[in-house]
C-alpha cells in the first residue's frame, strides 16, 4: 500500500483500517485536504473526501445527513434550494472543506444562532473505529438521550478517535436579512461599550467580534432575522458607533479557523464577556475576540505558547476508541 | 460483619454526624423515583455537603467494593436513581449552594443539589435564566439534570442541558476529583446517567430573559391534524421557544384540575410560544398562525395577559398531576420521532394502547418530536401493568422505526436497558461500554443501568404510583 489512500465508501475504509490494524500500521486522516499530508514510511494518509454525497435533507425537520467527505460547498448549494443553510460558517474561503472535517476539527467559525458551535449542531454520526468496526452514534432527530453522547467526543477529535463517515446535523432557515455593523474605536472604553451594547440587545447577534485596526479596535456585529427586527437593532446600536458596513468575515473567519496545535504562534483562551480587551496578554497586537463564544485568538511569540496537557480522563477515552494508538499519531486531542 | 453494617460504620468514620442513614425506615424514602414502579433499596444513604465528603464516600465504597448510585431529587422517570444493586445511595440534597452567579459573564457555578427553579429565581434578579426547564424543575436538581441531559418545553429553541454546561467537577469511582472543561469530556459526562462518577459542581450558562414573549393556543378537531400542524410550524423555519401538544384525555384531566382554559371539545391543543426581540416575534407570528390554520386549527388565539399565559403553562405542566385524579396508575413513556412523522406516531401510539385495552393520554414536546404517551392503569392489576409494559415497548419500537430515539429526556436508566439494542448495534454498545470503563473501570457507579443485563428491564412493581413529571 502506498503512502496515501482515498477510500470510496465506508466498507473500503473499514477494510483499510482493519488491514492497518493487522499490520500494526498507523493512519492519519484528512478531510478536504486543508490539512492533508501524505503518509510517510509506516504512516498511511487516508483522505476522506471520496466518501461523499448528501444522503438526506429533511428541511421540514431542520435536519440533514451527509457523508463526511461531502464539501460544504455542495451542502450549501443543496440547502439553499430548499431555503435552508448550514448553521455555521466555519471556513469562508474553503470550498474544499468537508462537512466531516468541520466536525472533526470543531471548526466553529464565528457565527451561529445563540452562539451555537459545531458541538451543538452535530446530532448523529457513523464512524469507523481503528480496528475497522463501524459504529453509529447519536440520532437523526434533534433530541435524544439514548446512550452516551459520543457525538460530543467526535467533535474536535481531529481524527484521533475514529474516522467519521457520515454526519447528521441541524440546519436552519435562511434569515430574511443579514447585516453587518462595524465600528472602529480609538479607546478601549468605547469599544467595550459597543461590545456590551451589541451583546445585550434583544435581537441576539449571530456574531460579535473585536479585532485590531491600525487606529484602534474594530468591532463587527452580524445581525440576522426578520427585516424589521434587524433594522431596529441597527438603529439602537447606531448610537454606540456601530454602522452598516461591509464586514470582512472571510479574513476574520480564516483567523479563527487556524488550529493552535499546528499554528505555533497562536494561543486560544477563554475570554471574559465583560471588558474582554483588558484580558488580552500585554502587547498583543494581532488578536480576535469571539465575544459570543467567550474565546480569544491571540498571535503570540511561539515560545510563550503553553502546550496544553491532555487530561488523563480524555486520554483514557481515546484509548477506549483506539487502544493501539493507530489513528493520528502525534496529533493533539482535546479542546484548544 | 455483613457488608451493609461494615459499610455504614466505615462511612460514619469519615463523614460528619447525621450524614449516614441506614435504618430501614430512613432508607425507604429513597427506594423509588417519580415513576414509582421500580423500587430498589440501598444499604446505606449518605448525604454529603462537600466535594471532599463525596470523595471520602467513594473511597470507602471502593474499599468495600460497594456500588454507588447518585440521586438528586428523585424526580427521574427511568429508574436511574434507584439502588437496585444495594450499596451506597449518595443524595446530593445537602449540596445545594449556588457557589457564585456572575451576571456580567452570564454564568453560574452551582453544587449539584441546587434545584433548577431556584437557580432560575436567582438568575431572574439579573434579567437572566437557566434555559433547560424540565417539567420537574420546581423539584429537580442541576446534578440530576446533568446526569439525564434534561430537556423541557423551552429547549426547542435554546437547546438541552448539554448546550448550557460549561464546566464540571466530577469525582470518579477511585475517589479522584477531576475539574473538567474539555468539550469532549463535558459532552460525554452530561447524560451519562451517573455511570461515570458523581458531579460535585457545575458551571452553567445563563441566557437573557427575552424582550418579548407571545403564547398561542390552537385547538384541533383531530389529533392527527395537531400533529400535522406541528410539522407545518417547524417547516416554516421559525423555531418557536416551545411547541407543546396535549390530546383530549390530557385536556380533560387538566381542565378539571386547574381550569387552564383549554377547550374540552377539542381532540388536541397546541401551545406555541414565540420569544425574542419584539419585532422578531411580531414577524414570526404570521407564518406560524398561517401554518396552524392551514393544518386545520379550528381556533388559534394569543394569551391576552401574563395571567392567561401563566394559566396555560400551569395546565401544561400539571398534566401528570391532573391524571392522578382519573387514574391511580400512570406509566409515562418518552420517545422521539422526526416532527414530520409526529401525526402518524400519535395515531399509531393511540392504536397500540387501544389494542392492549389501555387508556392513554399524550403530551408532547412536539416541536422536538418528543412524545410522552401516558398509559393509565389500575395499580393492583398485574395483568394491566404487564399490558402497559408491552404497549410501552411497542411505542418505543415505533419511535426507532420512524427514525427517532428511545428517549428524548428521561434517559435509559433501568427501565429501557434491554431496549438499547433497538437503537444501537452491538459494536456501538461495545464502544459505550469501553467509554464507561474509561471513567469507571470498576463498574460500580450506578450498576444495572443503561446497558442490557439480559435479565429484562427493571421489573414493574405494584406500588401505588404518584404522578410523574413530563
Amino acid at each position: 500500500m502506498t503512502g496515501a489512500f482515498q477510500p470510496r465508501n465506508e466498507a473500503e475504509l473499514g477494510d483499510t483500517l482493519r488491514g492497518c490494524a493487522a499490520e500494526g500500521r498507523r493512519v492519519r486522516l484528512s478531510g478536504g485536504g486543508l490539512v492533508a499530508k501524505k503518509g510517510e514510511g509506516e504512516l498511511l494518509g487516508v483522505w476522506m473526501f471520496g466518501i461523499s454525497g448528501v444522503v438526506e435533507i429533511r428541511e421540514g425537520d431542520l435536519v440533514a445527513t451527509a457523508r463526511a467527505g461531502t464539501s460544504l460547498f455542495e451542502i450549501a448549494a443543496e440547502l439553499q434550494e430548499r431555503g435552508r443553510r448550514f448553521p455555521l460558517r466555519p471556513y469562508d474561503a474553503g470550498d474544499r472543506a468537508t462537512v466531516g472535517g468541520v466536525f472533526a476539527a470543531a471548526a466553529d467559525g464565528l457565527s451561529g444562532r445563540l452562539g451555537f458551535r459545531a458541538r451543538d449542531v452535530l446530532l448523529g454520526a457513523r464512524a469507523v473505529l481503528a480496528g475497522g468496526a463501524v459504529v453509529a452514534v447519536g440520532a437523526k432527530v434533534v433530541k435524544s438521550v439514548a446512550g452516551f453522547d459520543v457525538c460530543k467526543a467526535l467533535v474536535g477529535s481531529r481524527g484521533c478517535l475514529a474516522a467519521i463517515t457520515e454526519v447528521t446535523f441541524r440546519i436552519e432557515a435562511i434569515p430574511e436579512v443579514s447585516t453587518t455593523l462595524t465600528g472602529v474605536f480609538d479607546d478601549r472604553a468605547a469599544a467595550h461599550a459597543a461590545l456590551a451594547a451589541a451583546g445585550s440587545i434583544a435581537l441576539q447577534p449571530s456574531a460579535l467580534v473585536a479585532s485590531p485596526q491600525e487606529d484602534g479596535v474594530r468591532v463587527d456585529v452580524l445581525l440576522e432575522g426578520p427585516r424589521a427586527a434587524v433594522a431596529e437593532a441597527a438603529r439602537l446600536l447606531a448610537s454606540k458607533g456601530l454602522a452598516a458596513g461591509e464586514g470582512d468575515w472571510a479574513t476574520l473567519t480564516a483567523f479563527a479557523a487556524l488550529d493552535p496545535r499546528t499554528s505555533l504562534a497562536l494561543a486560544v483562551s477563554p475570554s471574559p464577556r465583560a471588558a474582554p480587551l483588558d484580558a488580552l496578554p500585554p502587547g498583543a497586537e494581532l488578536y480576535l475576540i469571539d465575544v459570543l463564544r467567550g474565546r480569544s485568538y491571540v498571535h503570540v511569540p511561539p515560545a510563550s505558547v503553553k502546550k496544553r496537557e491532555t487530561p488523563p480522563l480524555l486520554e483514557r477515552v481515546r484509548q477506549a476508541f483506539d487502544p493501539k494508538g493507530t489513528l493520528a499519531p502525534g496529533r493533539g486531542i482535546g479542546s484548544t | 460483619m455483613p457488608r451493609a453494617t461494615s459499610l455504614a460504620a466505615a462511612l460514619r468514620g469519615v463523614l460528619p454526624e447525621g450524614a449516614v442513614l441506614d435504618r430501614q425506615d430512613e432508607r425507604r424514602v429513597y427506594e423509588s423515583d417519580a415513576q414509582t414502579l421500580h423500587p430498589g433499596s440501598a444499604d446505606v444513604i449518605v448525604l454529603p455537603r462537600t466535594t471532599d465528603e463525596v470523595a471520602a464516600t467513594l473511597r470507602v465504597a471502593a474499599e468495600h467494593g460497594a456500588p454507588v448510585v447518585a440521586r438528586g431529587a428523585g424526580t427521574g422517570l427511568s429508574g436511574g436513581a434507584i439502588a437496585t444493586a444495594g450499596g451506597v445511595l449518595l443524595s446530593t440534597a445537602r449540596m445545594n449552594r449556588i457557589v457564585r452567579l456572575d451576571p456580567a459573564e452570564r454564568r453560574a457555578r452551582v453544587q449539584p443539589g441546587v434545584v433548577n427553579a431556584r437557580l432560575n429565581e436567582a438568575a431572574a434578579a439579573h434579567g437572566l435564566r437557566y434555559a433547560p426547564d424540565p417539567s420537574s424543575q420546581a423539584a429537580s436538581t442541576i446534578g440530576g439534570n446533568v446526569a439525564e441531559n434534561s430537556g423541557g418545553p423551552h429547549t426547542l429553541r435554546l437547546g438541552v442541558t448539554t448546550n448550557h454546561v460549561l464546566g464540571l467537577e466530577l469525582v470518579t469511582s477511585d475517589a479522584r476529583v477531576h475539574r473538567i472543561d474539555d468539550d469532549a469530556l463535558l459532552g460525554l459526562v452530561v447524560g451519562s446517567e451517573g455511570l461515570f462518577g458523581i458531579v460535585t459542581e457545575a458551571d452553567v450558562r445563563l441566557v437573557p430573559v427575552p424582550e418579548s414573549i407571545r403564547t398561542f393556543l390552537a385547538s384541533f378537531r383531530a389529533l392527527e391534524d395537531a400533529g400535522l400542524a406541528v410539522a407545518a410550524v417547524i417547516a416554516t423555519g421559525v423555531v418557536p421557544a416551545a411547541l407543546e401538544l396535549m390530546d383530549r384525555l390530557a385536556i380533560e384531566a387538566v381542565e378539571e384540575h386547574v381550569h387552564a382554559g383549554f377547550p374540552t371539545d377539542a381532540a388536541a391543543v397546541l401551545l406555541v410560544e414565540l420569544e425574542g426581540a419584539k419585532d422578531e416575534v411580531s414577524a414570526q407570528e404570521g407564518p406560524v398562525l398561517a401554518a396552524l390554520r392551514g393544518a386545520g386549527a379550528i381556533d388559534a388565539r394569543a394569551a391576552k395577559s401574563e395571567d392567561e399565559r401563566a394559566r396555560m403553562w400551569k395546565g401544561r405542566k400539571q398534566v401528570a398531576g391532573a391524571l392522578g385524579r382519573i387514574s391511580k396508575g400512570c406509566y409515562s413513556h418518552d420517545g422521539v420521532v422526526p416532527p414530520s412523522r409526529l401525526a402518524q406516531a400519535l395515531t399509531r401510539s393511540h392504536a397500540i394502547a387501544e389494542k392492549h385495552g389501555l387508556r392513554v393520554a399524550t403530551v408532547c414536546h412536539a416541536g422536538d418530536g418528543n412524545l410522552h404517551p401516558l398509559l393509565l392503569f389500575a395499580t393492583k392489576d398485574a395483568d394491566e401493568i404487564a399490558r402497559c409494559a408491552a404497549a410501552g415497548r411497542e411505542i418505543l419500537e415505533m419511535c426507532v422505526d420512524f427514525g427517532g430515539s428511545l428517549t428524548g429526556e428521561h434517559g435509559i436508566g433501568g427501565e429501557k436497558r434491554e431496549l438499547l439494542g433497538l437503537q444501537y448495534d452491538p459494536a456501538t454498545i461495545d464502544l459505550f461500554r469501553r467509554i464507561r470503563d474509561a471513567f469507571d473501570p470498576s463498574g460500580r457507579m450506578n450498576p444495572e443501568k443503561v446497558f442490557p443485563t439480559g435479565t429484562g428491564g427493571l421489573p414493574l412493581g405494584e406500588k401505588t404510583p404518584r404522578a410523574g413529571w413530563l
